[in-house]
């Protein structure tokens, strides 16, 4: 502590000793002493003046010395003094006046008695801030979340004086003034960093909602928010112990969810799933596969006479085919096994035909397109297979419009007229639109949002996969690319939800919502209407672990009926009514 | 193609069998050639899928051939490891894992070790300094030893975070006194089964350096640390892999009494530290006259990959960067070996009994955890063997250059009975 005193005044002395001595090094110094008398310590207002600070100089002994001059100059924390030197009097003494800077903090004063042995001391005050002239809200403003439940941000106001310093130990009143609900606190006193927070938990009704922060002089802030419904379980879950749970399609009154890995049982099971008036699934059949040892995707036709799976891990890995003599009476028609396995399939109708999209995977990965005209008689026909670089390969296919969105893990998203004849393209010879890295550098998915409330066509919102534990964490986010210029996407927004990271998505397009599986984090609905930019963080609508902390890990979710449907790896399949 | 490694396999037997050890003196071309084959009967419970297994197999087989010329300027390190052809499904061993195979043990390429070393090349231009270079594939320099050349015969569960071998490596090695620094560069790459070579195309994009000290005869410490980018995914598409490793060794005689010790702290960090796995082992043999009782402790962390229908086999090549979650393997392993063959001479032959005893638990209560896979935490497995060596004594896999003879006291080896 005391080295930490005396440091200062060393450096001090050694640079004073520099600007003043100058050349006069070798001068024997004189016998006396410089001393503080008053002023040191004070705290004053930013931009006013201090009390005098005075000094004694003394000589041999303790006699005064008298017509000394004082150098006197602020060394750090701004501001002035009123002369530059001062001569003492016959008892000795010398003063000047210090004004404090505009910006808070220290500020220091040194005086100096050129010439004495002990010739230097130092005057320290601080700045304070002016009275608060301007409150501003820095977070929480604009926010959609579930009714009832708090925000996912807290309200933040800063608040500072004409100077923009921050002032701290302002109270802060807080008022919910529409939409019901209610803030933690009435009031909130502003930190050192002059913010003031609480968190305001939205009312029970969905609609807008409003709170005002008041600093007594200045004008109200008033944030705003939607509150929305929140996902509610309706039915479901705990339902496939024996297994993990993967991706699902709902169609006809059915669902049918796959299964992945292995638990007690290896994950060749596709579940078939009874919905009653309510939408309740009721399990009422399985198809188990023999040689497989991962259901990775799962998909029925926009006819509903197909259903479609994709296989891995083990020797019947590729495509599996059956046909929906009735809605949830699947009959095998035909299979293509692929040696590594096809991690997703996609279907599509391009030219009256119905085409499967499937991701071939490492060592040698592509996208191979399959004919299903002929499946009835037991022919898969691949009309095409393009080739990927064999990094992580491809992890999912979206179709739409004649346009293939390819998202290739460490490779990005390509872009292929598979058909829709802007580039000459086709289903047979696939014509590659462009090529884009980045999205997180782990792209697994996607969706091309069409907007039929603006018809726009501009947004693809791609999944990012990141490192995970299964079962237990995950990372990844979603990126928003605006594909306006299918030749030169570019990514325009993100969102980030802490602690989890994305998998599989479904829109409700007419709603303007995403929602995403988001593993460890359940499911989430966004808010994707009008322009997106940047951090979507205000954008969540609501999230939900339907099998709680622990025992949640979604792997895809899909809208039926209005109601969202949700495969849980860990907790099975359920039912949620939607925000 | 097996036909073809099985021709292999008797030319190299048949040459390891007519060739005695031979050392020559320095300033002629030095020869010496080693063989050993473990016939091994393991019996363990409970394994993937639950219930037990034993199993008959040779392991470990080797032929290793040690050349030196230019008075010891030259030296040549080849170690041909025939497991592809007598396990090519593993070894049954709880907790092992690595190259696609879990509670089995991988086979290791064929071309274990092969490696040209040029010593104290400076000569006396860097006074009593000497610098080394080697090239070839085999052992970065990172770690310790290679199971192989150490008393248990089970490999331990740290094998992939202790060891990193079978790259296409180029080392760079300086001795001062007691002091020897090392430098590498190689391939991230780990193959996936034993007639796969390095991807050239990647050399260079990993790197390893270690520090060792020899305070003493017989007396090592060390410390090393690397990187390796994408090491469980050929192509290069997999996170990098950043470790630490810590070490202090022991091997030399007390009176009458060969004493062998290690103990050992490795961390590997993936993902930019969103996975951790640490390991600490300590083992340790004595071998007098024809008996040699020996213990390793460890604790080590193994990530649990996807697996194929074949619970022993994850799925490869990785489709994403996920795991399924991380078990702890907390074991005791103790055997004893009794040497039947002559004594002091090139030639082992030892029956051992081994056994290990301990528990898995799941660190992180991922979806692949020891309850699930082997429906206990218990780990139990009991082999009983014959260790046949012929010329082995005092090699160490991984060392190579100045480094080749260091750590231990010649003509020693504590698999040889004295």
């Amino acid at each position: 502590m005391k080295t930490a005193r005396l440091l200062p005044r060393f450096i001090l002395l050694m640079f004073s000793s520099m600007a003043c001595g100058g050349g006069d090094t070798n001068s024997p110094a004189v016998e006396g002493v410089i001393a503080r008398v008053t002023g040191d310590g004070q705290s004053a207002t930013v931009g006013t003046a201090l009390q005098p600070y005075q000094v004694k100089v003394t000589g041999q002994g303790t006699a005064p010395t008298a017509g000394a001059t004082v150098q006197w100059a602020v060394v750090s924390g701004g501001g002035s003094v009123s002369a530059a030197t001062s001569v003492t009097d016959a008892a000795g003494l010398a003063e000047i006046t210090a004004t404090i800077s505009n910006v808070i903090g220290a500020q220091v004063v040194r005086a100096v008695a050129p010439g004495l042995i002990d010739s230097l001391v130092t005057f320290t005050s601080t700045g304070t801030a002016d009275v608060p002239a301007l409150a501003q809200k820095t977070a929480g403003d604009g926010q959609t979340g579930t009714k009832a439940l708090p925000l996912s941000t807290a309200l933040a106001v800063r608040v500072t004086d004409q100077f923009g310093n921050v002032v701290a130990g302002v109270t802060v009143s807080w008022l919910v003034i529409q939409g019901g609900g209610a803030v933690a606190s009435l009031t909130s006193i502003t930190s050192g960093a002059g913010l003031a927070t609480v968190t305001w938990t939205l009312g029970a009704s969905a609609g807008a909602s409003a709170v005002t922060a008041t600093v007594a002089g200045l004008a109200p802030l008033t944030f705003t928010a939607t509150a929305v419904n929140s996902f509610v379980v309706l039915s479901g879950g705990s339902n496939v112990p024996e297994r993990y749970g993967s991706d699902l399609w709902v169609a006809d009154g059915y669902g049918y969810s796959g299964t992945w890995g292995f638990r007690s049982r290896a994950g060749n099971a596709v579940k078939i799933w009874q919905l009653n008036g309510t939408g309740a699934p009721t399990l009422v059949d399985s198809i188990i596969t023999v040689g497989i040892g991962t259901v990775s995707d799962i998909e029925v036709s926009p006819d509903g006479r197909w259903l479609v799976f994709t296989a891995e891990g083990g020797s019947e890995n590729g495509i599996h085919v059956f046909e929906l003599t009735a809605p949830g009476v699947p009959v095998f028609r035909a299979k293509s096994l692929v040696g590594t396995g096809l991690h997703t399939g996609t279907l599509a109708v391009i030219g009256g035909k119905l085409y499967a999209f499937t991701a071939k995977d490492p060592g040698s990965p592509a996208l191979i397109i399959y004919d299903l005209s002929q499946a009835a008689s037991g022919v898969l026909t691949p009309v095409s297979s393009t080739p990927i670089p064999p990094n992580y390969g491809i992890h999912d296919t979206f179709v739409r419009d004649g346009y293939a969105f390819v998202f290739a893990w460490d490779e990005g998203l390509y872009i292929f007229d598979v058909g829709n004849g802007s580039n000459g393209g086709s289903v047979a010879a696939p014509v590659q639109v462009s090529h884009t890295a980045g999205f997180g550098g782990e792209t697994h998915n996607g969706w091309w949002f069409h907007n039929p409330t603006t018809n726009e066509k501009k947004y693809l919102f791609i999944g990012e996969e990141g490192p995970g534990g299964v079962g237990t964490s995950s990372s990844g986010d979603i990126h928003v690319v605006d594909v306006s210029n299918l030749s030169a996407p570019v990514e325009v927004a993100s969102f980030h939800l802490p602690g989890a990271g994305v998998h599989n998505f479904w829109m409700d397009e007419p709603a303007q919502r995403l929602y995403a599986a988001y593993y460890n984090g359940g499911v989430v609905a966004l808010d994707v209407s009008g322009t997106l930019s940047g951090n979507l963080g205000s954008r969540l609508i609501s999230q939900l672990k339907p099998g709680g902390t622990g025992q949640t890990y979604v792997w895809g979710v899909m809208l039926y009926n209005g109601s969202l449907y949700v495969s849980d790896m860990l907790s099975g399949f359920w039912q949620l009514s939607v925000p | 193609m097996i036909a073809s490694h099985r021709w292999l396999l008797r030319v190299a037997l048949l040459v390891a069998s007519v060739t005695p050890p031979l050392l020559q003196a320095q300033d002629r071309p030095e020869v010496r050639i080693g063989t050993q084959a473990i016939g091994l009967l393991t019996s363990v419970e409970d394994i993937p899928g639950r219930g037990s297994l034993t199993e008959a197999r040779i392991v470990q087989p080797v032929v290793m051939l040690h050349a030196g010329a230019l008075h010891g300027h030259l030296r040549f390190t080849g170690t041909l490891n025939l497991e592809g052809q007598t396990i090519p499904r593993g070894e049954l061993a709880p907790g092992a894992w690595g190259e696609g195979y879990n509670d089995r043990r991988h086979p290791h390429t064929y071309a274990h070790e092969l490696l040209l070393s040029g010593i104290d090349l400076l000569g006396p231009f860097d006074g009593a300094g000497r610098l080394s270079l080697t090239a070839g594939k085999g052992f970065a320099p990172f770690g310790s030893d290679d199971p192989m050349s150490r008393p248990v015969v089970r490999y331990p569960v740290n094998h992939h975070l202790a060891q990193v071998l079978e790259r296409a490596v180029v080392i760079a090695g300086y001795r001062a006194g007691p002091v020897f620094l090392e430098g590498a560069l190689f391939n991230g790459d780990e193959p996936e089964r034993p007639d796969q070579w390095p991807r050239v195309s990647r050399f260079g994009d990993s790197w390893s350096v270690r520090l060792t000290a020899l305070p003493a005869m017989g007396v090592e410490f060390s410390v090393s640390r690397a990187k390796i980018h994408s090491p469980e995914h050929r192509p290069g598409a997999g996170k990098d892999a950043w470790k630490w490793h810590l070490a202090a060794r022991a091997d030399r005689m007390v009176g009458r009494v060969r004493l062998y010790g290690l103990a050992e702290w490795a961390r590997t960090e993936e993902a930019d530290g969103f996975f951790v796995f640490s390991s600490l082992l300590a083992e340790m043999a004595a071998r007098r006259g024809r008996h040699r009782p020996y213990y390793r402790f460890e604790r080590s962390d193994r990530p649990e990959d996807l697996r194929t229908l074949d619970l022993f086999r994850s799925v490869r090549p990785h489709l994403e960067n996920s795991i399924l979650g991380i078990t702890r393997f907390t074991l005791h392993t103790v055997g004893y070996g009794f040497a039947v063959g002559p004594r002091a001479s090139p030639l082992v032959l030892e029956p051992f009994v081994e056994a290990t005893l301990g528990s898995a638990q799941s660190l992180d209560g991922g979806v692949l955890t020891p309850g699930i896979l082997y429906g206990t935490t218990s780990v139990r497995s009991l082999s009983v063997g014959l260790r046949a060596a012929w010329g082995m004594a005092g090699h160490r896999m991984g060392r190579y250059g100045d480094l080749l003879d260091a750590g231990h006291e010649p003509g020693m080896s504590h698999d040889h009975p004295m």
